[in-house]
């Protein structure tokens, strides 16, 4: 593991209004790492996405993309800088084809080479190019997102729940996918409700509860933690 | 990547010939129709509101804005023309550059509305025109703009020429429509009217994209604006500050298709020769059939004219289909693969 971080994410903080839904959260991120992002709903799993990647702005804190402050940028600089992003619920171009969806992150990555792997090959979309992106399955959407993202030749990857609603057969697939990631160098932080799929695709994983931190280690630890076992199995 | 590699020039050149030839041929009917038609009127008409239908096509066929404020920069096109022609003496076509670059300021000044979406950014697009047109018709500025007593611009009255310059505008607002069909940046203003979020999170500079469209659709209405202002050389603010203005130019667009390079062409054309048959002749049926077609369009075939060829393609043999996008005869395939659009058609 390479000593300096990819992605460097130190006391994010978001309010909205007078609630709190991030407080003081921190993450450090290795190239080929892959973090678990968990908690119970309204954690604040999404909205730790949601600043990274610049769709909300942080109310404090520093976020820092191989070295480079980007806290201050706008959703678009991020992608470009190479911070990919998934949705719980997929969002295709849906009126754009398959392969324009991957294109037109193409068109901006600024890490981009011709050597790199074919995106639409890599999710298992070339078959479907094109087709418009919103006569896809679920499934295929997800992975419509994931080929958008990979367009975007990522340094880091935040995949918010992407196994929800996967058959078992279809997470094998979206876990080996990802591991191929990381093993390109990338890496990932993933939201996740599903301990078997964070298992095997996670080194570690953070635990956030009202928005706070109170668990950052291994999963099995994580789940002898007398925090964690509280807040999701109550006392 | 090489499947995904954007096309090369040559590759960007074909698609240029495949679409672009509206750019001439229609500009080339026009001129000819105007030596076979006898009614100059109607055709000076039809030019401004086919400019002003693809501005349309811009801003919402491209980002999914609808403007029904859009004859605020017609009428400030008209009046930029207007103040020109009076305060520095310029000819008629300083004069319609003038209009033009009068609407872009005020397009300028009103980029913030495109932080609104859907209808409220409609309804505040309306006010901000409506505002332009109360300050025009102002009778204490009347040493300015005249106020509502009306405009006399006579003394450059030209009307061939205008509509010469009229016709070229045709000519130059389908070929940025081309443009928009074939270029990245055309690609990324469909990501935008897809899913701005989306767009954005692939990279997409969402506010700049959209704000060159809002600027390149009111050039093209402040151009209309000053060949209207041209041709008609006397009017008032209530002419061209008219919300008609911006509802015929919607409804053109959208009865032909928008996001295609053909529809509004093809749905200004269609409405005004209706116009011809019997909106002159019977106008209370000409309003009866106006709203019918309206309404079937909108229920039957919301894609408009533009979206029949795509239903026709879609019944021809796989064989042939696959074989013209093997060809890159993609509606507007703006890369390398040839990839079909999922828009409406433009062939």
């Amino acid at each position: 593991m390479s000593d300096a971080p990819l992605l460097s994410a130190v006391g994010l903080t978001k309010n909205f209004g007078g609630f709190r839904a991030l407080d003081d959260v921190s993450l450090d991120l290795y190239p080929g790492e892959a973090v678990g992002l968990v908690g119970p709903n309204g954690s604040g799993k999404t909205t730790f996405i949601n600043v990274v990647s610049g769709v909300y702005t942080a109310s404090a804190g520093t976020i820092k993309l191989r070295g480079l402050p980007i806290e201050g940028l706008p959703p678009h600089r991020r992608a470009r800088l190479g911070l990919g992003r998934t949705f719980q619920v997929p969002k295709p171009l849906g009126n754009l084809t398959v392969l324009e969806n991957v294109q037109v992150a193409l068109q901006h990555s600024k890490s981009a080479k011709s050597g790199d792997a074919d995106p639409l090959e890599f999710a298992g979309l070339a078959k479907f190019a094109n087709r418009r992106a919103n006569s896809l399955t679920t499934m295929e959407q997800k992975r419509l997102d994931l080929a958008r993202v990979l367009a975007l030749s990522p340094a880091v990857v935040l995949v918010d729940e992407f196994a929800a609603g996967l058959s078992p057969s279809e997470l094998i697939d979206i876990a080996s996918l990802l591991n191929e990631l990381r093993g390109k160098g990338m890496a990932l932080v993933v939201v996740e409700h599903l301990l078997g799929f964070l298992e095997a695709v996670v080194d570690r994983v953070l635990v956030l509860d009202a928005g706070r931190e109170i668990f950052s280690g291994g999963l099995k630890e994580a789940f002898s933690d007398d925090k964690v076992v509280e807040v999701f199995l109550g006392q | 990547m090489p499947k995904l590699a954007f096309g090369g020039s040559t590759g960007q050149t074909g698609k240029w010939v495949k679409l672009g030839w509206p750019v001439i041929f229609f500009p080339v009917a026009l001129m000819v129709a105007m030596h076979v038609y006898n009614n100059q009127l109607l055709l000076l008409d039809l030019v401004v509101y086919l400019i002003l239908a693809q501005g349309v096509n811009i801003i919402y066929g491209f980002t999914g804005y609808l403007p029904f404020g859009y004859f605020g920069f017609f009428g400030a096109g008209a009046y930029g023309a207007a103040l020109a022609v009076n305060y520095l003496s310029v000819d008629g076509i300083l004069a319609v550059v003038a209009g033009g670059i009068l609407a872009v300021v005020l397009a300028v000044i009103l980029i913030p509305l495109l932080r609104l979406s859907g209808a409220y950014f409609g309804l505040a697009s309306l006010a901000a025109a409506e505002s332009v047109y109360l300050v025009v018709a102002n009778p204490s500025l009347a040493s300015i703009t005249k106020g509502p007593y009306g405009v006399n611009l006579e003394a450059i009255f030209n009307p061939n020429l205008a509509y010469l310059v009229g016709v070229i505008l045709v000519g130059i607002s389908i070929a940025v429509v081309v443009y928009l069909r074939v270029s990245h940046f055309g690609l990324s203003l469909r990501a935008i009217k897809s899913d701005p979020v989306t767009a954005s999170l692939a990279g997409v500079n969402v506010p700049a994209a959209r704000s060159i469209a809002w600027l390149l659709a009111a050039a093209l209405a402040g151009l209309a604006g000053g060949v209207f202002a041209w041709i008609t050389s006397v009017f008032y603010p209530e002419t061209v500050f008219s919300i008609n203005v911006s509802v015929f130019a919607i409804v053109f667009a959208l009865f032909g298709g928008v996001g295609s390079v053909l529809g509004p062409i093809l749905g200004g054309t269609a409405l005004y020769i209706l116009y011809e048959f019997i909106g002159i002749s019977s106008p209370q049926y000409f309003q009866l059939i106006y709203g019918g077609l309206i309404v079937f369009l909108t229920l039957f075939l919301p894609g408009g004219l533009a979206s029949l060829v795509e239903i026709f393609r879609r019944r021809v043999p796989r064989s042939r289909a696959e074989m013209d996008v093997s060809q890159g005869l993609g509606i507007h395939a703006p890369l390398a693969v040839g990839g079909r659009s999922a828009d409406s058609s433009d062939e």
